[in-house]
């Protein structure tokens, strides 16, 4: 009876209790190309992880586990270097921490010694902010002076300026008036058949220097004028002017490019074209004293039976529009005849000089290095002129800029005594003195709590868990370091080329079920007992990129699950995992 | 009898539910015995595949190109941080990848020494010109500027043929091939460095 009793109770507890339901898994595993062709995926490894409990603490758990003691590994080295020299200047860092020790040791109840230091820190900063309150009310009075005083010495630095400004302008413009300026333009005669792009002329401008400087620059308006209308660059929003513009803008000339008042620029003459180059091919800058330049600066149309011409609007408005001929002739005995009033031009006003840039005396300057000459010509500083005029200097602001200073002088020693007066210099002295020992109290915490952790560090190299909790724990400048190397350590430091790679190195690892796809890419698990599982494969080619498969799978029964494009995830596609491992 | 099946009762309890670490479970596994086995089969794969990447790369001779070169080199330190980030402990392979690493720096002044090496030599055959015709000249003095083109192309080849690397880097390759093919126990960094010394100097020796 005991011997039946006894057969029994094994049967029942091999049946029972160690021998689980199994069933296979199989499937193939293939992807359908861009052409319709379908690919067995062959000799890849398929793994199957068991999930004792759920995908997060079975699998994403252990996942973050294994990387982060990867991470661990690689940092190792680098962590027991900085334990080891740490550990070799920890000694002498305890010697600048003698004042602290109690008994030759720093005591764990230095936290309360240095917040008696911060606290009356703390306290000596709240009485030297009061002090600085009651001494600013009662130089109250005094400071609002001082604001006035400034606003007063700022105001007459300013009309200082505008003086020199003044008389620097005054004196320009004396030098422009030197100026000889004509604007011409000069007869032109035209083929009978002359087409569009010959018919305009120019418009000279001459400039004579008579002033006592060398001439950099001249700047014209760019403007022109036909009576009360002024043509500018916003001829466009005066509907007339849009159409007379019609009868000036030429095609060619010297505006051909820019139209008459497209060009962001003045018309100008430049530096360029006013200098000159002497026999040794120097470049001498600007128009020299006495000499004259001459350029064309713009062109204006010349237009074809003007006064002829059927046309509303300037039937309307032709006789307000004056004119000059521009001579006609025939070239050729079979070019057409030329008409009275063939071609004329618009008489327009030509423009104005609006700025000219001056130079002093031109210099030369060797190159010690090179020897290499060059001319150069200073810009006129007209401000600094205005100041060396005798308007400038007996001017009474200068006396009175003196005074609003000595009267802001006094008004800062008088705000300086009653400051004085609420001895706030020798509480900062005492601020700054507990302040240094709360300084120095902190840092000998520190270098205790270093002590122990580089011991820690030393004893537990080997062991990841204890050492990242002593790392985690720190709040020491030693344990910040730590910290900062293994978080320099990222997942393309572990010698894989991609996320794939690590699951697969993970599947490996583990005791995960494993299987070779075959050449049509089949693959099968036998007598996988019955639970929860992660089908897991990863797959790269030129024309799919990496990618992997991942499936959360209950098996049950016998199941036949394919691996293909429905369940595909692309590199970067899939991010729930990935997420997870970096929450 | 009654003791007999009693006492294999227990030792079927014993041997079929016992108590298993907290580790082996981590991984997936019942017994403590199959996750050593698990594991011991993973170092063996694990150090015999880095093994490879050391056998290739020290094997220099099998390069054609400087490419090919630093392309397993590449994959060595690849494969080196693989190696430690999967706790790899073999201090044969360690010591032996790193010295081939370390070699980098030298390869690199080497293929910069070429590269400008090959530009001056490049630069002086331009400098010297095309050779001479004898359709340009009479037989005479075709000769003497013959000769004279020929001199100044050898002195080109000559001058900026200076450029290589020093017998160190060869046996270095050599040396780390045979620490980690030696059978020789070791268990320590400064054991490796000995053993690794040892073969250098026996590789310097015989290339005296």
């Amino acid at each position: 009876m005991n011997k039946r009793f006894f057969k029994f109770f094994l049967i029942f507890t091999f049946i029972a209790g160690c021998a689980p339901k199994e069933s296979s898994i199989n499937g193939d595993v293939f992807l359908t190309m861009g052409d319709g062709s379908v690919k067995p995926v062959a000799g890849v490894e398929v793994y199957l992880f068991p999930l004792e409990v759920d995908l997060d603490s079975s699998f994403v758990d252990p996942l973050k586990l294994y990387i982060n003691n990867a991470k661990f590994n690689i940092s190792k080295a680098e962590v027991e270097n900085v334990c080891k020299e740490a550990n070799e200047i920890i000694t002498n860092s305890l010697d600048q921490a003698q004042q602290w020790m109690v008994d030759g040791i720093l005591p764990s109840s230095l936290e309360l010694t240095c917040k008696t230091y911060s606290d009356k820190v703390l306290s000596l900063e709240d009485t030297i902010e009061a002090s600085l309150k009651d001494a600013d009310l009662k130089s109250e009075s005094k400071r609002s002076e001082l604001s006035e005083k400034q606003d007063e010495l700022q105001k007459t630095k300013e009309a200082i300026y505008r003086l020199a400004l003044n008389e620097g302008n005054v004196l320009k413009n004396a030098q422009m008036a030197k100026i000889e300026y004509s604007a011409y333009i000069p007869n032109k005669i035209l083929a009978s058949d002359a087409s569009d792009y010959k018919r305009y002329v120019d418009v000279k401008v001459k400039v004579k220097n008579n002033s006592d400087y060398v001439i950099k620059r001249v700047n014209f308006v760019n403007a022109l004028k036909l009576g009360t209308k002024v043509i500018d660059k916003d001829y466009s929003k005066d509907p007339y002017l849009v159409e007379l513009y019609k009868y000036i803008d030429t095609d060619d000339g010297s505006n051909s490019y820019t139209g008459l008042f497209a060009s962001t620029n003045d018309w100008n003459i430049s530096e360029r074209n006013l200098a000159k180059t002497n026999s040794y091919s120097e470049t001498i800058p600007g128009l020299a004293l006495g000499a004259s330049y001459e350029k064309s600066l713009y062109s204006i149309k010349v237009i074809l039976n003007f006064l002829t011409m059927n046309n509303r609007w300037l039937d309307e408005n032709r006789i307000n529009i004056p004119v000059i001929n521009v001579g006609c002739k025939k070239d050729y005995s079979f070019d057409p005849a030329c008409n009275p009033n063939q071609y004329v031009y618009v008489d327009l006003e030509f423009p104005d000089i609006k700025d000219i840039i001056f130079g002093e005396a031109v210099i030369k300057e060797i190159d010690p290095a090179t020897k290499e000459v060059t001319h150069k010509s200073k810009t006129v500083d007209w401000v600094a002129k205005g100041r060396n005029t005798t308007k400038y200097k007996n001017s009474n602001l200068h006396s009175q800029l003196k005074n609003i200073q000595n009267q802001i002088d006094d008004l800062e020693l008088d705000i300086k005594k009653i400051t004085e007066e609420f001895d706030i210099d020798a509480v900062e002295i005492k601020r700054e003195e507990n302040q240094t020992l709360a300084d120095a109290c902190n840092e000998a915490i520190d270098i205790r709590d270093t002590e122990k952790e580089v011991q820690e560090c030393l004893a537990n190299m080997n062991n990841p868990d204890a050492l990242v909790a002593t790392i985690n724990n720190s709040k020491t400048s030693f344990g910040y370091e730590i910290k900062e190397i293994f978080n320099s350590v990222t997942e393309d430091d572990l010698g894989y080329d991609n996320f794939e790679q690590i699951l697969n190195a993970y599947g490996q690892s583990r005791n995960a079920l494993r299987a070779i796809s075959s050449i049509q890419g089949a693959y099968e698990f036998l007598e996988v007992p019955n639970g929860n599982y992660v089908l897991f494969t990863y797959y790269e080619d030129r024309f799919n990129g990496v990618g992997h498969w991942f499936e959360e799978i209950a098996v049950v029964e016998n199941k036949k699950i394919d691996l293909n494009n429905l369940n595909y995830k692309k590199e970067g596609v899939y991010s729930y995992l990935r997420d997870k491992i970096e929450e | 009898m009654k003791n007999k099946e009693f006492l294999f009762l227990f030792i079927f309890f014993l041997v079929s539910c016992s108590e298993v670490t907290d580790e082996a479970l981590k991984a997936g596994f019942k017994s403590d015995a199959d996750y050593q086995n698990h594991l011991n089969d993973l170092r063996i794969k694990r150090d015999s595949s880095f093994k490879e990447k050391i056998l290739y790369a020290s094997n220099i001779a099998s390069f054609d190109t400087d490419n090919q070169y630093e392309a397993a080199i590449y994959q060595l330190e690849k494969s080196r941080r693989k190696y430690i980030s999967q706790d790899g402990i073999n201090n044969k392979l360690l010591y032996a990848s790193s010295k081939l690493l370390a070699l980098n720096n030298e390869f690199t002044d080497y293929k910069y020494k070429k590269y400008n090496s090959l530009e001056a030599q490049y630069d002086c055959i331009e400098e010297a010109g095309d050779e001479p015709l004898k359709s340009d000249y009479g037989t005479v003095s075709y000769d003497l500027v013959k000769s004279a083109w020929d001199i100044k192309i050898m002195l080109c080849k000559l001058e900026t043929d200076t450029y290589g690397v020093s017998p160190e880097f060869i046996s270095s390759h050599t040396a780390a091939r045979k620490l980690v093919n030696s059978n020789t126990e070791i268990d320590t960094n400064d054991d490796a460095e000995i053993l690794f010394n040892k073969f250098l100097l026996d590789a310097l020796n015989n290339e005296d």
